[in-house]
């Protein structure tokens, strides 16, 4: 166990190291100058002799290969370099930012999952009945809308036509709630359908038939047999989910006015703001592979069985 | 295990509800004396003499400048209550108002004014945009309330570029660091920065040192919305009193506000031109004939009617009517369909019986039309051309790119027509027409084509610095005459700041001048 988990660090860093050669490659070959872009921004009439001389001040004169290795040097060192834009370091501005986005993702990432453990258990229990085909409803519909739109409507009835929350801003508590619920409810309408599946599937497999024969009584079947396993495939999305609600807060983050890493990301695209762009991939996929690791640890430590395979890359 | 994981749960669930301590401001139309508006962005660091993230209305909120323009866009005094211009035009002496105070209570006098033009005039990099910061010579202390300037040569734009938000404008002495560069916003202006968080809202308060009319408002609070959606239903809900700027709301939503009873709406006067520019250096749009008929085939009254609402006012010519040498008689073009389509034959397009495009010589009539597809207006602008001149047997084919993309093409010169802007009323006509000059700027790009375009860029080198009024003037009208008769660029329209606000408050002011809120005067 000590040894996989080691060879999993080990691995993230010839991950990054690619990662972050890619991305840099890639950065370069869309079209735009994040010199002139700089320029736009401020309102500065981009004549050629501006664009030459932000090029200059931001580093941009310098070949391709020459970049990327002042960049990594630097952030192998953890500086990530000064944002083109606000010339305020990367690293700080991250940490300004990501802790909105993390409140968030958490607090829609809890919720997430205990509403879906409960609609999935409930809908299992009453297979075919009004609130299976309520939930079923719900799942369609839930991860069909359009998250924008989904925000624009709750932000409508709840904060609109109701006046119980705030339509946007990150105030107290109360501005939490209707962000959060827009992200969860794509996620809860997927999980909640994957749970009852895999509760229907379990409960027909051999070992429970096998308890119920030894006479164990049936919520504790249900417990330690049945929802322990059915959780297995819940667990392995949910860590991918964390992974998707951290990196994809943007329109959620823009229609909610929430000062997070989504819309701070957005601008750095819209301005070519390299260092920005590049910390903000390197970061996102590191949390990813992080995430990753621990949901297959978790798994491990959940079911036993899987042990046996410790070996194998794939675990 | 179980236990565990709850321990998991309440530790994260405590964590994301105690991470939401901090309240935001209790303003709102409940408060009486403060009024809440929206921003797309934060309004930066408002540092004076910083560009980038510094959001202009911001920094013109606390700072302020020598000279401003009045209502009619003419020069008039402001921190310098007069001056005085050497026989040579070279060295200026400005008499400065002796009772200013910045919102710390310092004084602001000629020493304060020569720090500050020197911070800018020592980084010429960051200003090499703006030819007075390359002008300046010198700078002087006279006495106390005296301040000098001495420019390198003649430059009759000075006082224009002198009531710019940015960078002349002055920073109290406890706003520098120890390295003189800027350190927290200190300034004369009507408000003072009481309160910001990134991102999310910055509270502004009257200031009390103020030496003009004071703001009627006690605060100011900037909420930082970044969707014009989420600000419309916002502003509906009575979050924020008034949506004031150009661009920030659909024209959609700007429609069903208007449509409201509740709420009132303005404009302000035309800032600048939206145009369209034809390459002259290019395919079909090289012939004067094709050019002239694209813009005659042009209906702008149409377009401002049925899609912009008719926020905007019809432009006829590159640069607004009521610019400074704006040639008044300019004869415009007129929207003549069948004109258009005369112009086209007699340039050789036919239009054969099963064709519906136009061909010369075997080849159709097909131009590309590039333009910022993430700006709501310059894409119906696009398919709004399409439509009209498939009519005529034009097909025009849509490139809509991205930001930066679309300033990539401005460069290289990638299009045959090209979405365009004149950069606002102190920039025109004379920093817009400087900059034709330069190779990667679209209107350069446009005018390549023209038989006299080096002719045309020597008269604008001499336009520039040329001290005779009269001289001056005729020049302006012969280069303007010109790109107008080169039939270089289709007159679309005039936007402007737009207003809308709850009907119960009063005092809603417009500047001409874009980023130049007058907000003082507003009460409930």
């Amino acid at each position: 166990m000590v040894a996989l988990i080691t060879r999993r660090i080990l691995m993230l860093f010839p991950s990054l190291l690619f990662l972050s050669m890619f991305v840099f490659l890639l950065m370069h070959m869309i079209p735009g100058d994040p010199a002139q872009a700089y320029l736009t921004l401020s309102q500065i009439p981009p004549t050629d002799e501006a664009i030459a001389a932000a090029r200059g001040e931001l580093g941009l004169d310098l070949p391709l290969y020459e970049q990327y290795w002042n960049w990594l040097i630097s952030a192998l060192q953890l500086d990530f370099g000064t944002s083109f834009l606000t010339g305020e370091r990367v690293l700080e501005e991250v940490l300004y930012y990501f802790p909105s986005t993390l409140q968030l993702s958490l607090a829609a990432f809890l919720f997430t999952i205990t509403i879906s453990v409960l609609i999935g258990i409930f809908s299992a229990r009453y297979q075919q009945r009004l609130f299976d085909t309520f939930s079923r409803l719900f799942s369609v519909g839930g991860s069909a809308i359009p998250t924008f739109w989904l925000g624009f409507l709750l932000v409508y009835f709840f904060s609109y036509q109701l006046g119980w929350l705030p339509s946007g801003g990150r105030g107290g508590w109360t501005s939490l709630v209707l962000p959060m619920l827009t992200l969860s409810i794509p996620y809860i309408a997927l999980f909640s359908r994957l749970l009852r599946t895999s509760l229907l599937e379990v409960s027909k497999a051999s070992y429970v038939t096998y308890s119920r024969a030894r006479g164990l009584r049936e919520p504790s079947i249900f417990r330690r047999h049945i929802l322990r396993h059915a959780l297995l495939p819940l667990l392995t999305v949910s860590g991918v989910a964390l992974g998707y609600l951290l990196a994809g807060t943007v329109i959620v983050e823009s229609v909610f006015s929430w000062p997070g890493m989504g819309r701070y990301m957005v601008t750095a695209i819209t301005n070519r703001d390299y260092p920005v762009i590049q910390f903000y991939i390197v970061f996102m996929a590191f949390i990813f592979l992080i995430v990753n690791m621990i949901v297959d640890l978790l798994q491990l430590w959940v079911d036993p069985r899987l042990r046996s395979k410790e070996g194998s890359p794939n675990v | 295990m179980k236990t565990s994981i709850s321990y998991i749960f309440v530790i994260a669930t405590l964590m994301v509800t105690t991470g939401c301590q901090q309240q935001l401001s209790e303003a709102g139309s409940n408060n009486e004396d403060s009024l809440v508006i929206s921003w797309p962005q934060d309004i930066g660091l408002l540092d004076p003499h910083g560009y980038g993230e510094n959001q202009m209305f911001a920094q013109n909120l606390v700072y302020e400048s020598l000279v401003q323009h009045d209502e009619e866009g003419d020069i008039k005094p402001h921190l310098a209550e007069s001056w005085e211009i050497s026989d040579d035009g070279k060295t200026y002496t400005f008499f400065l108002r002796e009772d200013v105070q910045f919102s710390d209570g310092s004084e602001f006098n000629a020493e304060n004014a020569k720090k500050n033009f020197d911070a800018v005039i020592e980084a010429p990099e960051d200003h090499a945009w703006l030819e007075l910061a390359n002008q300046i010579n010198r700078t002087e202390v006279i006495d106390s309330f005296t301040f000098e300037i001495t420019l390198e040569d003649t430059y009759y734009p000075l006082l224009e570029e002198l009531a710019l938000v940015r960078p002349f404008r002055f920073l109290g002495e406890a706003g520098f660091n120890e390295d003189q560069q800027f350190k927290e916003p200190i300034g004369t202006g009507p408000w003072v920065l009481h309160e910001y968080r990134k991102d999310e809202e910055a509270v502004f308060h009257r200031n009390d040192h103020y030496w003009g009319e004071k703001p009627e408002m006690e605060e100011l609070v900037v909420r930082v919305i970044p969707d014009g959606d989420a600000r419309v239903m916002a502003f509906e809900n009575g979050e924020i009193d008034m949506i004031y700027g150009s661009g920030l709301i659909s024209l959609d939503a700007f429609d069903h506000l208007q449509n409201n009873e509740n709420y009132e709406t303005g404009t302000s006067p035309p800032q600048a031109n939206r145009v369209m520019a034809l390459n002259s250096n290019r395919g079909v749009t090289e012939d004067h004939l094709v050019r002239q008929a694209l813009i005659h085939a042009f209906d702008a009254h149409s377009f401002i009617e049925d899609m912009l609402y008719e926020t905007e006012e019809h432009a006829t010519s590159l640069f607004p009517d009521d610019a400074p040498y704006q040639p008044d008689d300019l004869d415009p073009y007129e929207y003549d369909p069948l004109k258009a389509e005369s112009l086209l034959e007699e340039a050789g397009w036919e239009r054969r019986d099963d064709h519906e495009i136009r061909e010369k010589d075997g080849q159709p009539l097909q131009l590309t039309f590039v333009f910022d597809a993430n700006d709501e207006i310059q894409t119906i602008l696009a398919e709004y051309m399409q439509s009209e001149l498939r009519a005529l047997g034009v097909d025009i084919v849509l490139s809509g790119v991205d930001n930066q993309s679309y300033l990539d093409a401005q460069k290289t010169g990638d299009f045959d027509i090209i979405y365009h802007e004149t950069w606002g009323a102190q920039y025109d006509p004379h920093a817009m027409l400087s900059s034709m000059r330069v190779p990667s700027h679209a209107d350069y790009q446009a005018q390549r084509g023209l038989a006299d375009k080096d002719e045309l860029d020597e008269k604008i080198s001499q336009v520039l610095v040329e001290t005779d009024e009269q001289q001056r003037e005729e020049q302006y009208d012969d280069i303007i005459r010109t790109l107008h008769d080169e039939a270089i660029y289709v007159p679309i329209s005039s936007p402007s700041t737009t207003g809308m606000y709850h009907n119960d408050i009063e005092g809603v002011r417009y500047s001409p001048i874009p980023y130049e809120f007058s907000l003082e005067h507003i009460r409930r």
